[in-house]
């Protein structure tokens, strides 16, 4: 018999039935040892399977007392059951709810289906990039802690304060006016015009006409039969096949007389831009829509064309190469081409150019000279307008080509690479390269900015170094020293400098400015400016850069 | 491990493996808002109810793609109130830690609606087990999901249940053989 806390049952109930269930299923002990049903069976009987509700129903028939004990502990638990507390939910509860799925809506707007291995891998990538995270703050603390510790600053945080002393300048010579682009290489002065002519003057005073303004060469000794000597036409690309010709050689005292020698290459426009090689042995000249390479040999007196080439667009601007066998120029439809001197064609950069900006239907519908300001209108296959803008500057430092375009950015070609690093904004004006790849942009609006490669932030890097009340024409650079020439004078700049080093006033627009220093601008150094003016006239001008006393600016000082 | 599903989680759940989170939210706050709510008033009674009703909701919006598969969406639920209702009952202690038997039971108003002598021998059973007895028997869990809930393991929960109740049956035997006349 049962013996349970809750007393004896008033009948005799005999002996308990024997069941045919194991006496342990499912960690559930079904039987205790005198084969009656236990507690944890009878207070739970409709949680049983099916099987043991089953057999446990037959066993209650047959065993009173169970039947009985499990009478007890049902009507305790209907009881409790009974004595549940009946709280209803306030209409704020249900506000809640909603105001929780709304929340949730906008916390996750997209749910994937949720995959505990996708969780542990999302949670993983957070904890290492957290890790990540703390290393890198860790390491640019101690880092800044040293830097503090060792009282050093930066480089680029030390101001320079120099100013610059000016000599009296000596006049080089003089080249014919009108100038519209100049470059000068070890002695070698060149300039060309606004009617397309090229001129050349040595050291000691030698003057060469490389390319006449007018066609009207010579009859040529040396000119084949088939071409005709008098033609007004430009010359054809074929006239590259002809053996170099002899240019012409004239007294210094008569630059603008007829050039004594035929000229096989001929500018038809305004010189836009001319290099010269290190050597001084090697000249590009670009205009109108002829880009030539001359060889020269100041001390004979004589310059040799050594290939050109002709195309559609009209050319803005020339540099050349690292090695002198090949050469970049720009097109006033902004592209860049690539040629190898010694070759009969150029290739065009097809990543390295100025970029079109498309136009909208409303700007297209414009007259056409007011849809591109300072740009060329024209339609693509899809008939979809566009704006493309010229050339304004090509320069080069060592194995970087930069590039500047009008619409006011400008690009750096890695000629090691082969391929475009970067675009930025800046360079109406001009372009030069700075000690350590840093890049100056001369504005029109006299704003001049450098651009700091070491940085890879281009937003950061990119500062304003100083501003002008005129355009900016040409600059210079000689490490970290800088000339920037406007209408007037030209102004010395450090790049690590507060304010302008000095200035330089000229009687006419420079077209060119150089630099002649030895090592790195300092106090005590000396130097020398060199400038070609518009109107033709070259000068040096001895400078030395002395410490700046007080923080009073250089008279002449435009900024 | 399968997805412990029951009926009223069929909806929920195929919303949820059909990408719709609003719809699976709206089912499963209008299935087990009722209960839910009660069972957080009967624990820390109706002026404290909503916050921690609150803080279930949110708890349910942010997990609720991250259930575990081997809970039911109920017991998860209910696990959630039960956590909150400690996190309710240790900030208002203001200590650390709660007491090793401590069972979120002890609401001021947790036996609204209780007669006197359920109440009295509702008391008189250790706080675990009537922890055990009310979701059980009030709130109708099965005591697998009773054990996930309380996170221990089922025959502990099913040997508790069974002697909690064994002693409410005792004493209503005693009560009821001291007014029945002998």
């Amino acid at each position: 018999m049962k013996d349970t806390p809750l007393g004896t049952p008033a009948v005799s109930l005999g002996p308990p039935p024997m069941i045919s269930l194991p006496t342990e299923a499912d960690d559930l002990r079904l039987l205790d040892e005198r084969g009656c049903l236990t507690d944890e069976v009878l207070c739970f009987i409709e949680q049983l399977s099916a099987d043991q509700r089953e057999a446990v129903e037959r066993h209650l028939v047959d065993c009173p007392a169970c039947a009985f004990h499990r009478n007890q502990l049902a009507e305790a638990a209907g009881a409790m059951r009974r004595a549940r507390p009946r709280i209803p939910i306030p209409s704020d509860a249900r506000l809640l709810g909603r105001q929780a799925v709304l929340r949730g809506m906008l916390k996750r707007p997209r749910y994937s289906e949720p995959s505990d291995r996708k969780t542990r891998r999302r949670r993983r990538l957070l904890q290492i990039g957290l890790v990540a995270s703390l290393a890198l703050v860790i390491v640019a603390l101690a880092l800044l802690l040293l830097t503090v510790l060792s009282g050093c600053k930066p480089k680029s945080a030390a101001k320079v304060e120099l100013k610059v002393r000016f000599s009296a300048g000596a006049k080089l010579g003089r080249l014919p006016g009108d100038l519209t682009a100049a470059t000068a290489s070890a002695g070698v002065f060149a300039g060309g015009t606004q009617r397309g002519a090229v001129h050349l003057l040595g050291a000691r005073g030698e003057t060469i006409v490389v390319s006449a303004a007018k066609a009207r060469p010579a009859k040529p000794t040396s000119q084949p039969a088939s071409k005709p000597a008098a033609s007004s036409k430009p010359a054809s690309k074929t006239a590259s096949k002809v053996a170099a010709k002899t240019a012409s050689t004239k007294p210094a005292s008569k630059p603008s007389s007829r050039p004594a020698s035929p000229i096989t290459a001929r500018h038809r426009g305004a010189i836009a831009a001319l290099d010269l090689s290190a050597d001084g042995e090697l000249l590009l000249s670009a205009g109108g829509r002829t880009v030539a390479a001359w060889a020269i040999d100041i001390k004979a007196k004589r310059a040799t064309l050594k290939n050109h080439l002709r195309g559609p667009q009209i050319l803005t601007a020339a540099v050349l190469g690292a090695s002198d066998v090949e050469a970049f120029f720009g097109t006033s439809q902004g592209h860049v081409l690539r040629w190898t001197i010694a070759s009969k064609e150029a290739k065009a950069m097809t990543r390295f150019r100025c970029r079109v900006h498309m136009v909208s239907p409303g700007r297209a519908a414009k007259p056409p000279n007011r849809r591109c300001p300072h740009g060329t209108y024209d339609t693509n296959r899809k008939g979809q307008g566009y704006c493309a803008y010229p050339v304004t500057q090509l320069r080069r430092q060592g194995k970087t080509v930069g590039l500047a375009c009008r619409d006011g950015y400008a690009h750096v070609l890695d000629l090691k690479r082969d391929r475009a690093r970067y675009r930025l904004a800046g360079a109406l004006g001009d372009l030069a390269f700075a000690g350590k790849g840093s890049l100056v942009f001369g504005r029109l609006d006299g704003q001049l900015q450098v651009y700091d490669p070491s940085i890879d932030d281009v937003d950061a890097s990119m500062r304003p170094l100083a501003s002008f009340r005129q355009p900016i024409y040409a600059m210079a650079a000689s490490g970290e020293l800088l000339a920037v020439a406007g209408k007037t004078t030209v102004t010395f700049v450090h790049l690590r400098g507060r304010r302008p080093l000095g200035a330089l006033r000229v009687t006419s627009p420079p077209v060119w400015v150089g630099i002649e220093l030895k090592g790195p601008a300092r106090a005590g150094s000396k130097g020398a400016l060199k400038v070609i003016q518009r109107d033709g006239q070259i000068a040096r001008y001895p400078f030395v850069l002395e410490r700046a006393a007080t923080a009073k600016p250089s008279q002449g000082t435009e900024a | 491990m399968a997805h412990a599903i029951s009926m009223k989680d069929m909806g929920i759940v195929a919303a949820l493996r059909g990408g719709n989170l609003r719809r699976a939210l709206e089912l499963l706050f209008d299935t087990y808002q009722e209960e839910l709510y009660a069972y957080c008033a009967s624990l820390v009674g109706p002026s404290e109810a909503l916050t921690v009703y609150n803080r279930v909701l949110g708890a349910a919006v942010d997990g609720l793609t991250t259930v575990p598969k081997s809970i039911t969406l109920r017991a998860w639920l209910y696990r959630l109130a039960r956590h909150a209702v400690t996190h309710q009952h240790q900030q208002q202690r203001r200590s650390g830690a709660l007491e090793d038997d401590y069972a979120p039971v002890d609401g001021p108003d947790a036996l609204v609606g209780a007669g006197p002598s359920q109440q009295l021998q509702l008391h008189a059973l250790p706080p675990e087990v009537r922890e055990i007895l009310q979701l059980g028997l009030w709130q109708g869990l099965r005591l697998r999901d009773v054990a996930q809930i309380l996170e221990r393991p089922l025959p502990e929960v099913r040997r508790l249940a069974a002697q909690g109740l064994v002693r409410l049956a005792a004493e209503r035997h005693v009560a009821s053989s001291e007014v029945l006349p002998s």
